[in-house]
């Protein structure tokens, strides 16, 4: 009896795995099979059309991010003007919130059902090239797309592998310190400048504040801003290196990580930092009860944020650079690209083509960048920036956010620094040395083995 | 039971049985067979025995966070189950204004995991929360519930207990069909109320109780929620339940084939444990049609 | 009597207690809707300071393009047929299970249950893979097919608990009437097993309603989104995000499921006196 039923049972499985291959061929095509309603049935019919038989005339194409309102809406505006000019072309705007994203496109480039083109972190570029073979190149699509107007050096730090261009730059980020003048009234000079250089600057400042006012703190952060905006940067201006090298291996050893350990301890142990056990419950700035009541001195932040954390609030704000180490050459901040775009390298050409011109008009135009503004960071094109710039699109703080950036020497980001399960081990460790749970000696060991264990995986993955 | 009756009997389970054939067979046989290979959803390499090797010589993490998960179930599903069973048994009691006690008490759970938790979690249990102003007002003073790693774990089981709708209304409809007159005559022959309970109530609601504990327990040891959207697992991955864990390896690390082993080995261990419930359920879970 | 009476009002106040702590933090969260950003997270007070309607007007008006009342729609599209399906399938499937005898009886059902112990997780991606062969991405026939297929046992296994609780001497006695197996589900079954079906109707309406990921793996337009992701759609950490309308239209969002609960409340209000229960 069981035997039957074990037999019945592969027998079926069997018909079902070739059935299901059988058809993936096909189903490359699917398109309306929906029981959802379409407010017009001539869409339908384009996408059903259009990726067999390009016409040259009607296409579709899917387009995927995510982002909040401000994004969505301006995104979907750009789209509505793109598709007036260009009557052939629609543009399926997929768009959602962060959360389940990066599940969602994953499993889409593994079934093969993933748009044309579509929002990618850089934080996923190396990994997602390595493993999925996910990407177009731009290259191929030179003659649709201008390339030259993303400054040399960001391509070639963050969007060529292998001698070809995988993603394009969205917007590009660094790091500054946004300082609530009102409340750090007293460290500011006649012109409202805060006298900040050092880290022992920025710790006295913070000691003085707290004592001054037991209820304010110089600053606070969530989780992954204690990594990127304060011990990481603490441990690049030690180092002088890179965190995670491209070869996949270490910038620091245990020493240099201990000692910026320390460091960063210090700003909770001498009441600098809002206790991190608070902090740690607010997922933005937004939900911090002390950042909205002005009681906290300043924020690290990218520039391109900066509008998002003032907004709603009645304090007058100032910009500065990260602070240093007295001997530090670096300053350790992150500049980069932060959303990336990508096109599906399986759809067929038609499709990258006809991809490749939309981007061309959305990433570089005049038209496009002034209808998109900032939703997704500083345009990394020099085109769209200077479009920007010359219709006084961008807020005071943020061009002074943007030049303090660009004034400061800081070195690229690793291409797995920014990777989700690396990052997961500095956070671990981080946090462990925070609560006491590790010294600073035996937090940077432990971290230092399991790093190594999670890029020997990296660097075995994909091809 | 009659001869025709044994084909029916397939007939009617029919829907579920080539639902099980064509959608759900497929999946779990996938996921099995991806658990003995390197799979990070692109490429695939046959391993053996390798992930299960790692997981119970090397993982860590695999311990801490499944003894984390056996704790919290073992916590939070007999105090959801009590607390279930004891406001329905009190609301049972009303006369008056049951409809709006009744939907006060399944509310909670009407909000599901929306985002809109995390939110009003926060809110009870920050340091200068509710919760802690309630303490104050007592002279207490609170800690801060969800960043302290000693007790985050504790609070966290709070949630299921929250959300005790479900059991709740099932404790209800089964309560509903224990008929009054039984237990009146049990009263008026002399019994104690809490005789009447043990002797007539808690038998006749058995199978509830028992269908309860079996879906609680298959629920709570697979949660996700609480984990996910308030706490991210943090702080120090003291509330880094088995799924976050499985989720992560799924899907931060790309590690399909391990993350399917470790689904495996939780299938194991929820299964044991149903297959114990169901062994001793004969002793306490009364069914009708046992004539 | 007095004594009687003593104990009601204790019953009454026991109760009333625990229903205003269970039930305070939701009436936070409903008066948090017409506060602004700042006093939802920075006051812990219950009433607004100044009480403002942007959250509902601007979340009703929905940001992204999208009205929020196209989302409850499809909310309602994907969840009543889903619902509907369930409550049928379950039916048939736990009077299959409770009331035949057949061979592999006590296997097959072991293995029903056994589908809710495997982590959903990794079950995700091959299920993704074949609902986009049989092309039902981007539609609600994965929710549909699934209920109607019994797919959850939690519905069918709550059914056969309550099945077995009617006493098998109802069926025989129909069967001497002159019933068919049929006419005794539709006819005896049925009508005494209301209240649980509605309560399976009713965790379905729920758990459907809320479920977000698997909706967000299936559905790829917005236009065709249900509530649970349109509500997140304004949600990013790099944005500025009006929680006040989140929170206005979570409670918008809830409300279809609440006066449901309201509506169907008699069927476990009205104690339907059963009789011929087993002692």
């Amino acid at each position: 009896m069981k035997k039957k039923v074990l037999s019945m049972v592969m027998v079926f499985l069997l018909t079902l795995t070739l059935a299901a291959c059988g058809e993936k061929a096909t189903v490359e095509t699917e398109g309306e099979q929906s029981s959802v309603q379409q407010e017009s049935g001539s869409s339908a019919e384009t996408e059903t059309d259009a990726p067999q038989t390009p016409k040259g005339e009607e296409i579709t194409l899917r387009f995927s991010w995510w982002g909040g309102d401000a994004r969505h809406e301006a995104t979907l505006k750009a789209i509505d003007v793109y598709q007036k000019a260009h009557p052939g072309v629609t543009v399926e705007a997929e768009y959602s919130s962060f959360s389940g994203y990066y599940e969602k496109l994953v499993t889409q480039l593994a079934s093969g059902n993933a748009p044309d083109f579509f929002q990618v972190d850089q934080g996923w570029v190396a990994e997602l090239y390595a493993r999925g073979d996910a990407f177009a190149d731009f290259g191929s699509y030179k003659d649709s797309i201008d390339l030259t107007t993303v400054p040399e050096q960001m391509m070639t730090d963050y969007c060529i592998m292998d001698g070809q261009t995988v993603v394009l730059p969205f917007g590009y980020n660094g790091t500054v310190f946004l300082y609530n003048k009102s409340l750090l009234a007293d460290w500011c000079d006649e012109n409202g400048n805060l006298a900040m250089e050092t880290w022992d600057d920025f710790i006295r400042i913070g000691k003085e504040l707290h004592e001054k006012n037991p209820e304010a703190y110089m600053t606070t952060s969530v989780t992954d801003g204690y990594l990127r905006y304060i011990l990481k940067p603490m441990l690049e201006q030690i180092t002088n290196d890179i965190d995670v090298r491209d070869d996949f291996t270490l910038g620091f050893d245990e020493s240099q990580m201990t000692q910026a350990y320390e460091s960063f301890m210090k700003i909770f142990d001498e009441g600098v930092s809002q206790p991190y056990e608070e902090a740690v419950l607010y997922d933005s700035m937004q939900n911090n009860p002390l950042w909205l009541n002005g009681n906290i001195g300043g924020i690290f932040l990218f520039f391109s944020n900066i509008d998002t954390e003032i907004a709603g609030l009645s304090y007058d704000y100032g910009v500065t650079g990260m602070p240093m180490f007295e001997d530090a050459e670096i300053s350790g901040q992150e500049c980069c690209p932060s959303l990336m775009v990508a096109i599906n390298k399986n759809v067929d050409t038609a499709h990258q083509k006809a991809s490749a011109e939309f981007l061309e008009w959305f990433l570089n135009s005049e038209e496009a960048s002034l209808i998109l503004g900032t939703v997704r960071g500083v345009p990394g094109s020099r085109t769209a920036l200077n479009a920007l710039e010359s219709n006084q699109m961008l807020s005071d703080l943020m061009s002074q956010g943007v030049k303090i950036s660009n004034d400061t020497i800081s070195l690229k980001n690793g291409a797995y620094e920014l990777n989700s399960s690396v990052k997961a081990v500095f956070v671990e460790y981080m946090e462990k040395v925070i609560y006491g749970v590790s010294s600073p000696s035996e937090g940077s060991d432990g971290m230092i083995q399991d790093l190594t264990k999670v890029l020997g995986d990296l660097a075995g993955s994909g091809r | 039971m009659h001869k025709k009756d044994k084909y029916l009997g397939y007939l009617y389970i029919a829907p579920w049985l080539a639902g099980f054939l064509i959608l759900t067979l497929y999946p779990f046989v996938v996921s099995l067979i991806y658990s003995f290979t390197d799979y990070d959803m692109f490429h695939i390499s046959f391993t053996g025995l390798a992930n299960y090797k790692n997981i119970f010589t090397q993982d860590k993490t695999f311990l801490s966070s499944l003894l984390k998960t056996l704790l919290y179930t073992g916590i939070s599903v007999p105090l959801k189950l009590c607390s279930a069973l004891l406001v329905a048994l009190m609301l049972n009691k009303l006369r008056r204004c049951r409809g709006i006690y009744y939907t006060v008490f399944y509310l909670p759970s009407i909000l599901g995991s929306s985002v809109a938790l995390a939110v009003l979690w926060k809110y009870v249990f920050k340091k200068d929360g509710l919760l802690n102003l309630l303490l104050g007002a007592a002279g207490i003073s609170g800690p801060n519930w969800l960043g302290n790693p000693d007790l985050v774990l504790y609070v966290m089981m709070l949630l299921p207990l929250w959300q005790m709708g479900a059991p709740m209304v099932l404790f209800l409809a089964a309560l509903k069909n224990v008929p009054a007159d039984i237990t009146e005559a049990a009263k008026i022959d002399g019994a104690r109320p809490l005789q009447v309970f043990k002797n007539i109530t808690l038998p006749m609601i058995s199978p509830i109780i028992f269908f309860n504990m079996i879906m609680q327990t298959i629920e709570i040891i697979q949660i996700f929620t609480p984990a996910y959207l308030i706490t991210k697992g943090g702080p120090v991955k003291q509330t880094y339940l088995y799924s976050l864990y499985l989720y992560d390896t799924a899907f931060r690390d790309m590690k399909i084939g391990y993350a399917s082993a470790l689904s495996w080995i939780l299938f194991t261990v929820i299964i044991s444990f149903t297959l114990i419930f169901f062994a001793l359920s004969k002793k306490w879970v009364y069914y009708g049609d046992e004539v | 009597m007095v004594k009687r009476k003593i104990k009601k009002a204790g019953l009454y106040i026991v109760v009333t207690a625990t229903a205003v702590i269970m039930g305070y933090p939701l009436l936070w969260l409903f008066f948090a809707a017409f506060k602004d950003n700042a006093e939802i997270f920075t006051s812990i007070a219950l009433l607004p300071e100044k009480f403002t309607l942007e959250g509902f007007i601007n979340g009703w008006k929905s940001t992204a393009a999208v009205p929020f009342s196209l989302f409850l729609l499809n909310s309602c599209k994907m969840v009543a047929p889903t619902v509907l399906l369930t409550a049928a399938s379950a039916c048939l499937v736990a009077y299959g299970f409770s009331r035949f005898e057949f061979a592999g009886r006590k296997v097959l059902f072991t293995v029903m249950l056994s589908t809710m112990m495997l982590p959903n997780t990794v079950i995700m991606i091959p299920r993704y893979i074949l609902f986009n062969n049989f092309g039902w991405l981007n539609s609600y026939i994965p929710f549909y097919i699934m209920a109607a297929m019994a797919a959850n046992p939690f519905f069918t296994y709550l059914l056969v608990q309550f099945f077995r609780g009617i006493p098998a001497d109802l069926d025989e006695a129909a069967y001497i009437d002159g019933a068919g197996k049929w006419q005794i589900l539709i006819r005896v079954i049925l009508p005494l097993a209301k209240a649980p079906i509605v309560s399976a109707a009713l965790f379905q309406t729920v758990w459907t309603w809320n479920d977000f990921f698997n909706p967000l793996l299936y559905i790829d337009r917005v236009k065709a989104y249900p509530v649970s992701l349109g509500l997140r759609l304004a949600i990013d950490a790099d944005s500025v995000v009006n929680w006040n309308s989140i929170i206005a239209m979570s409670c918008v969002s809830l409300l279809p499921v609440v006066l449901l609960f309201v509506f169907l409340q008699k069927y476990f209000v009205q104690g339907i006196a059963t009789t011929g229960m087993k002692n």
